[in-house]
């Protein structure tokens, strides 16, 4: 479904990847992990088409990607929940679930849209007129993910979702998270919270400066020295 | 990386600059000396100075002002009243003149200082604006809408009055110069490096402990002075002075951004060069186009500078380095590969 | 007294136009974080469209300014993908000069083609007045500030319920957000620069049979826009219709303690005195 053939994406004129390869099956649940200003951000941004390649292509069921304007990226069906959250303060929260389904193949449905992420997160139901910016973080993450689905998307990448949350609320987002997952939509995860990643994920790749040092399964990276040493603390 | 104080460009004037300034004495020499020519020159070189005067803080820290008028017109109506109302001569005018507009800068700074971006385009438009109204509306001290002649006292060097465009034009030329030396050693020295440091980023300028108040303060101070000095040397020149005319928008404020636009922002000798094409270009447009199409020289003034904002922002003196620098590569051939960042 | 509450009317009715002239500044400014220094001058064409409606098809301008609305929306348009956008990620000196020079172009432009003599239409309505109260209300003036509460209201209704709304305000407050939904930022600034200046250009339309017309009027009512919307918030649609409001009571109340000739100082000290003590404006933060 996602193929990166080794891309290099320069940022404010720092190289932040070079020569990233990865791959990713309809459905599949594939985590990318690695420290702080790894490029894992760039990484998804590169896919989403917020910055341009150098070189390399990006194959979304084989159509390039490189030459897609970003605002067009979501209706081939990437939904993109950035870093950060990036809800929209001043809407309202069904507002901000609505634009969710903007382009036209998501706004046939919306109804069931809306229906789908109230399901999910009930939460987001009780204040859907509320106003997205007087939420709590954790609110606000699940209104970003809800927002997200809206699009109906195949291919769901997330951010850092646990970013400055409490550990209780990143549990349940993650219960969520993996709950999407079993609708059979696939997800792309950035996390840098490694042991939490390699909790939920099928498959994962370790980032260090820009470049791909290991890839394999779960269990595999878990099990990998390296990877306890680095970034389990073990 | 270099080293901050190795990169900052000499203080040396460049033989090649003093040169082609010292042929701006030509014009005086071979053109007449009542001559329409000689007076363009001389305006040309008003409105150079008067560029070099915004380029201090528009140019160097990009804060742009749209108010520099208020300066402009101050200048002209201090050495004017107090020519007509105590005799006193232009040349203390212009003095006492520079001193008020300095002063009027502060004053001004205190509420514009935080402001950036649009925001101090806005208040510094606001200001000028604020003036031009207070000198229409006291009338018996202002004249009022009906404007200000300078009194006549002959041919006087005591008086900044004189037959003829020649003495003028060196006067001119003299405050140009000195305008340019001033420009040239803010853009050599710290308040040139502290202020190009807030154009890019005021905060980052603040992190390496640029006091970014105090430098703009300064160099509006520096650029208020000399529009004050210009606008005496306008009123004497000119015999006649209006609130609409000197505190005006397009006709002053406007006008000194476009100049040193046009020659290059931040650059030392922009405002001249730009000046050199604007000024002949709106003589010109206004000669020609009268009547039914008298808008036409404003028209060609608008469309000018959208079109350089358009083509060429950086202005023509940056474009002719880059095409001189690029003529020079191909000369030098395969060999210069790759030296282009 | 009753000279102080007529002056308070009036100034409502002409604060509602000065909302409608200045809330296109803010669109664009929310969206596309330019400021627009030709606004004024699409107030200008829109009263000549209005002129010429009049002079050649007899029509009101109230009605003709239905008409104004497309048209000036289409000029807004073409000037926002010909030269505006291309000034978009610029340094903001390029912004600032570009609109600048376009006022000169559309001044002088009109100044060619028309002259600079002032015009004006005559309409059946032009002196009579009506009464409510105590108040002896213009009809020209209440008519234009009943177009122009009209025109509010349509554009509070296109932001809140259209979808072509919720993008626009998306955009405003989180571009990149508002593309990773898939919504084209350059789509929204064009749609926000139209209808901009279309609304300056339908409010004066509205306004003519009050006001003269001639190709530098847009200098009257510049620094009152930018009053209105710096009062409101650079940015905040609804902080600018209450800033239309306050600035034109201020305006109109001013002139009974003070000259004429000093009602716009009171204006502009207000407008520097805000930018001093509160650039994000008295009405409240920035949020299109």
């Amino acid at each position: 479904m996602l193929r990166i053939e080794s891309i290099e994406v320069s940022y404010g004129g720092n190289r932040a990847l070079h020569g990233v390869c990865l791959s990713m099956e309809p459905g599949e649940f594939v985590g990318v992990i690695g420290s702080n200003r790894a490029g894992k951000t760039t990484l998804l941004r590169a896919i989403s088409g917020l910055v341009p390649l150098q070189k390399g292509e990006i194959y979304f069921d084989g159509q390039p990607l490189s030459r897609v304007p970003a605002h067009r990226i979501p209706a081939l069906g990437i939904a993109h929940v950035p870093e950060g959250r990036q809800v929209f303060p001043g809407l309202t929260v069904e507002e901000n679930l609505l634009l969710g389904a903007i382009v036209p193949s998501a706004k046939a449905h919306r109804a069931e849209g809306l229906e789908m992420v109230f399901a999910l997160f009930p939460r987001l139901k009780e204040r859907r007129t509320q106003l997205a910016g007087t939420m709590s973080g954790g609110e606000q993450q699940m209104l970003a993910i809800g927002r997200a689905l809206m699009l109906r998307p195949r291919l769901l990448m997330l951010d850092e979702p646990s970013m400055g949350l409490a550990p209780i609320v990143v549990e349940h987002v993650y219960e969520k998270i993996a709950e999407i997952h079993r609708l059979g939509v696939g997800v792309l995860l950035i996390e840098q919270n490694v042991s939490l990643a390699l909790s939920c994920i099928q498959r994962g790749y370790v980032i260090e400066t820009g470049r791909v040092v290991l890839e394999g399964t779960a269990e595999e990276l878990r099990g990998n020295a390296a990877v306890k040493e680095a970034y389990l603390g073990l | 990386m270099k080293n901050a104080k190795n990169a900052r460009p000499t203080q040396r004037l460049s033989p090649w600059g003093l040169l082609a300034f010292a042929a701006l004495l030509l014009p005086p020499l071979v053109l007449e000396n009542n001559g329409y020519l000689l007076r363009v020159a001389t305006l040309t070189l008003m409105y150079a100075g008067l560029g070099g005067a915004w380029n201090l803080l528009g140019g160097f820290a990009q804060q742009i002002s749209l108010g520099h008028a208020a300066f402009f017109g101050l200048g002209a109506y201090t050495s004017t009243i107090l020519l007509r109302d105590l005799g006193l001569s232009p040349w203390i005018g212009m003095l006492v003149a520079a001193a008020l507009a300095g002063l009027a800068s502060l004053i001004i700074g205190i509420p514009t200082f935080r402001l950036r971006g649009h925001y101090y385009a806005l208040g510094t438009l606001a200001f000028a604006e604020v003036l031009r109204i207070l000198f229409l509306y006291f009338r018996s001290f202002t004249g009022g809408a009906i404007g200000l002649s300078v009194p006549y006292m002959g041919d006087s060097f005591w008086y900044f009055q004189f037959y003829g465009n020649r003495p003028y034009y060196v006067v001119a030329l003299a405050m140009l110069a000195v305008t340019m030396y001033l420009t040239h050693r803010v853009s050599t020295g710290p308040l040139g490096y502290r202020l190009r440091a807030l154009r890019n980023s005021h905060e980052a300028a603040e992190v390496v402990g640029v006091d970014t108040t105090r430098a703009k303060l300064q160099a509006n101070f520096l650029s208020a002075v000399l529009a004050g000095a210009y606008g005496t040397f306008y009123a004497q020149y000119h015999f006649f002075i209006d609130p609409d005319t000197v505190f005006g928008l397009m006709t002053f404020s406007v006008k000194m951004a476009l100049i040193t636009i046009l020659g290059g922002l931040g650059n030392v000798w922009g405002p001249l060069v730009g000046a050199a094409i604007l000024v002949p270009l709106d003589e010109w447009t206004n000669a020609v186009f009268t009547g039914g199409l008298a808008g036409a020289s404003r028209f060609i003034y608008g469309s000018l500078l959208i079109v350089l904002i358009l083509w060429q922002p950086r202005g023509l003196l940056y474009w002719a380095n880059r095409s001189l620098e690029r003529l020079r590569e191909r000369r030098t051939g395969a060999m210069g590969e790759g030296v282009r960042p | 007294m009753v000279e102080v509450l007529e002056a308070i009317a009036n100034g409502v009715l002409v604060g509602g136009v000065y909302a409608i002239i200045s809330v296109g500044l803010t669109l664009v400014y929310g969206i596309m974080d330019i400021v627009n220094f030709a606004q004024a001058d699409f107030l200008m064409l829109g009263m000549f469209a209005a002129y010429l409606c009049a002079q050649f098809l007899g029509l009101d301008p109230v009605l003709s300014s239905i008409l104004v609305f497309p048209v000036i929306f289409l000029v807004g348009a073409l000037v926002q993908r010909g030269l505006v956008q291309r000034v978009q990620k610029a340094p903001i000196v390029s912004q600032i000069f570009l609109t600048v020079g376009l006022s000169l172009v559309l001044q002088s432009l009109m100044q060619m083609i028309f002259g600079a003599n002032f015009r004006s239409v005559t309409t059946s309505y032009q002196t009579k007045a009506i009464s409510v109260g105590p108040l002896n209300l213009s009809v020209p003036y209440v008519l234009a500030f009943l177009a122009s509460a009209v025109m509010a209201l349509a554009l509070w209704l296109f932001l809140e319920r259209t979808d072509l709304g919720r993008c626009m305000r998306a955009t405003a407050q989180n571009r990149v957000a508002a593309t990773l939904v898939g919504i084209d930022p350059s789509k929204m600034y064009l749609v926000a620069f139209g209808i901009g200046t279309a609304l300056a250009g339908m409010a004066g339309a509205v306004i003519l049979p009050y006001a003269y017309v001639f190709p530098t009027v847009g200098h009257q009512y510049a620094l009152i826009m930018f009053t209105v919307v710096v009062l409101g918030g650079l940015g905040n649609v609804l902080g600018s219709l209450v800033g239309g409001l306050l600035v034109g009571v201020i305006h109109s109340v001013s002139a009974v303690f003070l000259p004429t000739q000093l009602q716009n100082l009171v204006v502009f000290i207000i407008f520097i005195l805000t930018l001093t003590f509160k650039p994000t404006g008295l009405v409240g933060r920035r949020a299109a």
